[in-house]
């Protein structure tokens, strides 16, 4: 799997370019391995999830508006923990947080000294070990008092060294664990622990990277880096060296260099950010050609849609080669996941029917998820975390999540036409000109395809639960709101069947029953927040998506009106009995 | 022929209208939705599944469902091949039905917990029994009343409480708690029959420990290991000697309490003295010192419960039993004792258990964990089974064995985190492959229907566009 993903994006050939630049300087440190949270990463990624956690950010603006990456800033803490002490970096966001602890609102920032000597600090964590030890659900005060536990705990382990975990454990029998002290397996050497040659190493290590923070300071300022002392030895040299001895100790453990070069070139390259801003370029290209009926507008959106598309599906199987499994595990996986579902629809129903608008919607959709996905890293988490046990090495339990999630993908399609549906009538279309009727069929053909898979998976996700533990249907709530979305979908269907719902009922319907779908995927999650798939639980952006969601309801129920006082007028100045007596 | 023919009759039209279908399909969406949201109030699976899915209203909204569905196939008989993805997805629903009704009323979905090293027949399934046994010589016991309660559903109150057959006096249920924490509050007591009860601190700069010790009657020992300490509270005349571990020896003594401080350093020279209430005593281990907060030469538990509003992992089922006006607090899956002049009364309350007919053995049970961590990566259990030899149950691994699924559902831990325990989910499913046909019926159906569509539709245009160009 992982090999058929890696000569996949070795066709594209931009492994080699990654692999190429980016290793001298202070830069050679980011490719050091580092286990951390139950798996061996490269040091950047690690210094990055340790920043995001404790700064909210993954880089750090200075005071002078200097922006520092985050292994220079997470190593010096280390180095120069007497400069970080003092610095006021630890992001406390919480309103209620800050006021129980005496600090200011209008800061966001605080130092670790200040957070360690607050006297009222001590009282916030003794009630949240209070609250853990009864095994009470967290609110959003005591989350952000775990978070800010952790992230004093993460600091002052950093500092320590005790966190940084850089060297494989010599190979030793396997030992029984019963009886004896839990212990966690294989678990790596940390900088603190570091003893004979190795420490040695490390000592060097740490001085050539002060001294290449040095020499990229001095390049900056355009003076000679010559300080008089003897200068230590590269760093690219150092790590190199360290990681040799490193791998020494335990070859098999010791990740190769491949794996986690492409782990730092994922991290550096960013490519939902440039797909998004491609998708965004190419739904304005493909609006303007559907208004002028450009041709070459139309070629032009179809290349870039194209082009942000293969950035898009290359970023994601860079994630699903470093994890090793289709990423869909998560919230932030499934946005990704989802929104490439909902262009690849898009594509597909496009090159059909030859609309524009199809196209162009699902960039809008790509948009829109993408730029939540990047934006948002408290609520979507973007770190790869290793998986609960009943999720591992289940191909029911993949397939099911895929093809729910495929669902998603087009019913955000359908959402999306019924936007821009209602958005024509509202500037002056009829829902029984040819343009809504062309739309509804797309929709409908979305909704059509959503309702199929939909199905499949919910019966999936019965066949996974049976087979994992006995229960083909236990009422778990997200499998639950996902057949209340079929439900919904289908009511829909069956009324258009019906006669009950005409062009307009279905664009509305397509918006309103999209919001089923947005509370099985994200609701239960962070809304409901019960049952058993609780390894996707997060909190926060309920007040974001409860606003989005009622914006595009009042606009859904401000075009409904708008078009029945159309009627109401259009049958007055008729002065007739109006013949058409459906109400939309 | 008779006049009346059913399949044109009005009756048949209406219960076959689309309409009625999309006001079911609404009615159950809505039904289900409002279940998710009973699962998240009450944080339990079970309590929606009593109040809503399983309610007479969602019962009756499925009926209406499936006579929706029967009839618009009866509608449309004689079935033509482009009724072909409907009548599929139609009569896969009903099957479906059909599998769940079987499995609702003949499957088991049960439990077991196995401790590693320990056996067992019995799967704990979800239904209760509250069972009142009698004895007159206190060995054996007779049953008086057995009877299945669902207290969730009919919870016992004051005002009408729940009436056991009892041959004297009066035995009633009079309160029930669906989610309540046990609370122990240690009393005085002057029965001349308690023990002694002693509340202590050990401290140091880093730790702090306040434990009870409470003696079970009156010259029993207690004893409490604190990690690298144990502390024993024992009557005067035991005598203890040859201790594996830094212990301390507490003796009640009128209103003070002798202590002896046996250390692995010195060992055979126990540190002896008296202490009172207030009083601090320097231990020599680690700098700890001992406090004797408080001191009952005389004292007993008492178990009360409170109720909570949510479930939670701390809480469980609770009922209050009065018994010839004395109330008494009763846990599900435990018992009470109660005594008369003439007898003695058990009274449990507690999940039925049902008998496999063999016996299983949790013989090892293994966490594998994420490298450099204690985070579970998997779980694993070698049951022994009679006629099977030993098996391995693991994670999305079940054993099948005599008509049952053994499935790994979850483990117990101590507070070091080591597993004590194994739980299997124990599961039969007489409707399993019905409903594996219904759904396969129901997914064959749907994408029949997308695709006969598709052609209609592509069929419709191509005519539309031919009558065009003619016209």
């Amino acid at each position: 799997m992982k090999r058929a993903i890696l000569s996949l994006l070795l066709v594209f050939g931009l492994i080699p370019l990654a692999q190429a630049a980016d290793t001298d300087g202070a830069n050679a440190l980011k490719y050091l391995p580092v286990q951390d949270s139950g798996r061996v990463k490269p040091f950047d990624t690690f210094a990055r999830e340790t920043l995001q956690l404790v700064h909210g950010s993954q880089t750090y603006k200075s005071k002078d508006g200097e922006r520092r990456q985050a292994y220079e800033v997470v190593m010096t803490w280390i180095l120069v923990p007497g400069l970080w002490d003092q610095q006021k970096f630890v992001e406390v966001s919480h309103r209620g947080l800050k006021e129980s602890l005496g600090l200011p609102n209008d800061q966001k920032y605080f130092s670790p000294t200040e957070l360690f000597e607050n006297g009222r600090l001590g009282l916030v964590m003794q009630n949240l070990a209070g609250k853990r030890e009864t095994k009470e659900k967290l609110d959003p005060y005591f989350q952000a008092a775990q978070r800010l536990e952790s992230q004093l705990g993460m600091y002052q382990a950093v500092k320590q060294g005790s966190v940084i975990r850089v060297v494989p454990p010599a190979p030793s029998q396997p030992q029984e664990n019963a009886g004896g002290l839990l212990s966690e397996p294989d678990r790596w050497v940390s900088v603190a622990e570091l003893d004979g040659e190795l420490r040695q190493k490390f000592s060097i290590l740490a001085r050539s990277f002060v001294h290449s923070l040095q020499v990229d300071k001095a390049a900056a300022a355009g003076e000679g880096a010559h300080t008089g002392e003897q200068p230590p030895p590269a760093l690219a040299a150092v790590v190199s060296e360290f990681k040799d001895l490193a791998r020494s100790r335990n070859p098999a453990l010791y990740p190769d260099e491949k794996s986690i070069a492409i782990e730092v070139h994922y991290k550096s390259i960013h490519p939902f950010l440039i797909s998004w801003i491609g998708y965004l370029l190419a739904a304005i290209l493909l609006a303007f050609a559907w208004q002028s009926d450009s041709k070459k507008m139309y070629a032009a959106g179809w290349s870039l849609a194209i082009l942000a598309f293969i950035a898009h599906t290359y970023g994601f199987g860079l994630r699903m080669y470093i994890t090793g499994r289709p990423p869909v595990s998560n919230m932030y996986e499934s946005v990704v996941w989802v929104s490439w579902g909902a262009l690849v629809f898009s594509f597909v129903f496009e090159y059909l029917n030859r609309r524009k608008f199809i196209l162009m919607s699902g960039a809008i959709v790509g948009v829109l998820c993408l730029v939540v996905a990047d934006l948002a890293p408290t609520v979507l988490d973007s770190s790869l975390q290793p998986l609960e046990p009943v999720l591992r090495s289940n191909m029911w339990l993949t397939v099911h999540v895929l093809t729910i999630t495929l669902s998603y993908s087009a019913f955000f399609l359908a959402w999306a036409l019924g936007n821009l549906g209602i958005g024509f009538i509202l500037r002056g279309d009829k829902p029984t000109d040819e343009r809504a009727r062309v739309l509804t069929q797309s929709i409908y053909r979305a909704i059509q395809v959503g309702v199929v898979l939909l199905a499949a998976g919910t019966i999936l996700g019965g066949v996974w639960a049976d087979y994992s533990w006995g229960r083909f249907w236990g009422w778990d709530p997200k499998e639950t709101w996902a057949l209340i979305a079929l439900l919904g979908y289908l009511a829909l269907l069956h009324g258009r069947l019906a006669g009950l719902v005409q062009n307009f009922g279905m664009m509305i319907g397509a918006i309103v029953s999209f919001n089923l779908v947005i509370m099985a995927w994200y609701g239960v999650n962070y809304v409901l927040g019960a049952g058993l798939h609780s390894y996707g639980f997060g909190a926060g952006g309920v007040e974001y998506v409860s606003a989005f969601v009622l914006l595009d309801l009042i606009f859904a129920a401000y075009v409904g009106y708008v078009l029945s006082q159309r009627k109401l007028l259009a049958t007055r100045a008729a002065g007739a009995v109006p013949s058409e007596t459906k109400t939309t | 022929m008779p006049s009346f023919s059913f399949k044109n009759s009005r009756l048949l039209k209406s219960l076959a209208s689309l309409k009625l279908a999309v006001v079911v399909i609404l009615a159950m969406a809505a039904m289900t939705a409002w279940g998710t949201f009973v699962e998240a109030e009450y944080g339990e699976a079970s309590a929606a599944q009593k109040l809503v899915y399983h309610s007479p209203l969602m019962y009756a909204v499925m009926i209406v469902f499936a006579v929706n569905l029967i009839a618009v196939m009866v509608d449309r008989w004689p079935w033509k091949e482009k009724h072909t993805g409907f009548v599929l997805a139609h009569i896969g629903i009903l099957i479906l039905m059909v599998g769940s009704i079987l499995t609702r009323y003949y499957g088991i979905d049960g439990s077991m917990s196995l401790g590693i090293g320990d056996s067992s027949k019995h799967v704990i399934v979800s239904e209760t029994d509250l069972t009142l046994y009698s004895s007159l010589d206190g060995s054996r016991y007779t049953k008086v009343d057995d009877r299945e309660v669902d207290f969730f559903l009919n919870p016992p109150t004051p005002e009408k409480p729940l009436d056991l057959k009892m041959p004297e006096g009066k035995l009633q249920i009079v309160q029930y708690f669906p989610y309540a924490l046990r609370e122990e509050k240690i009393v005085e007591s002057k029965d001349g029959k308690s023990g002694a009860a002693v509340r202590f601190q050990l401290q140091n700069p880093n730790v702090s420990v306040t434990e009870w010790l409470v003696q079970q009657a009156q010259g029993r020992p207690v004893e409490k290991d604190l990690g690298p300490a144990r502390v024993i509270f024992a009557p005067q005349e035991q005598v203890i000697e040859n201790v594996d571990k830094n212990t301390l020896v507490l003796r009640p003594n009128k209103d003070s309490i002798d202590y002896e401080i046996h250390s692995l350093k010195s060992p055979g020279k126990p540190v002896k003295g008296t202490t009172k209430p207030g009083d601090v005593v320097e231990t020599g281990w680690m700098g700890l010192v001992l406090r004797v907060l408080k001191y009952m030469p005389e004292a007993r538990q008492e178990i009360s419960f409170k109720k909570i509003e949510r479930a939670s992992p701390m809480a469980s089922a609770a009922i209050q039993v009065d018994f010839n006006g004395q109330k008494h607090w009763l846990s599900i899956n435990s018992m009470l004792k109660l005594f008369t002049d003439n007898a003695v009364y058990i009274v449990t309350y507690a999940n039925r258990r049902l008998d496999l007919g063999f016996d299983m053995k949790l013989k090892n049970f293994k966490v594998g964990r994420y490298q450099g961590t204690l985070r579970a990566a998997s779980y694993e259990s070698v049951v022994e089974v009679p006629g099977l030899g030993d098996r391995l149950i693991s994670m999305n691994e079940p054993l099948k064995h005599a008509g049952f699924t053994f499935y790994q559902a979850s483990f117990q831990e101590d507070e070091q985190g080591r597993p004590t325990a194994s739980v299997l989910s124990v599961n039969r499913d007489p409707g399993r492959w019905i409903k594996y046909l219904g759904s396969l019926l129901i997914v064959l159906g749907s994408i029949h229907l997308f695709y006969f569509k598709r052609r209609a539709a592509k069929r419709a245009s191509a005519e539309a566009a031919t009558k065009g160009s003619a016209a």
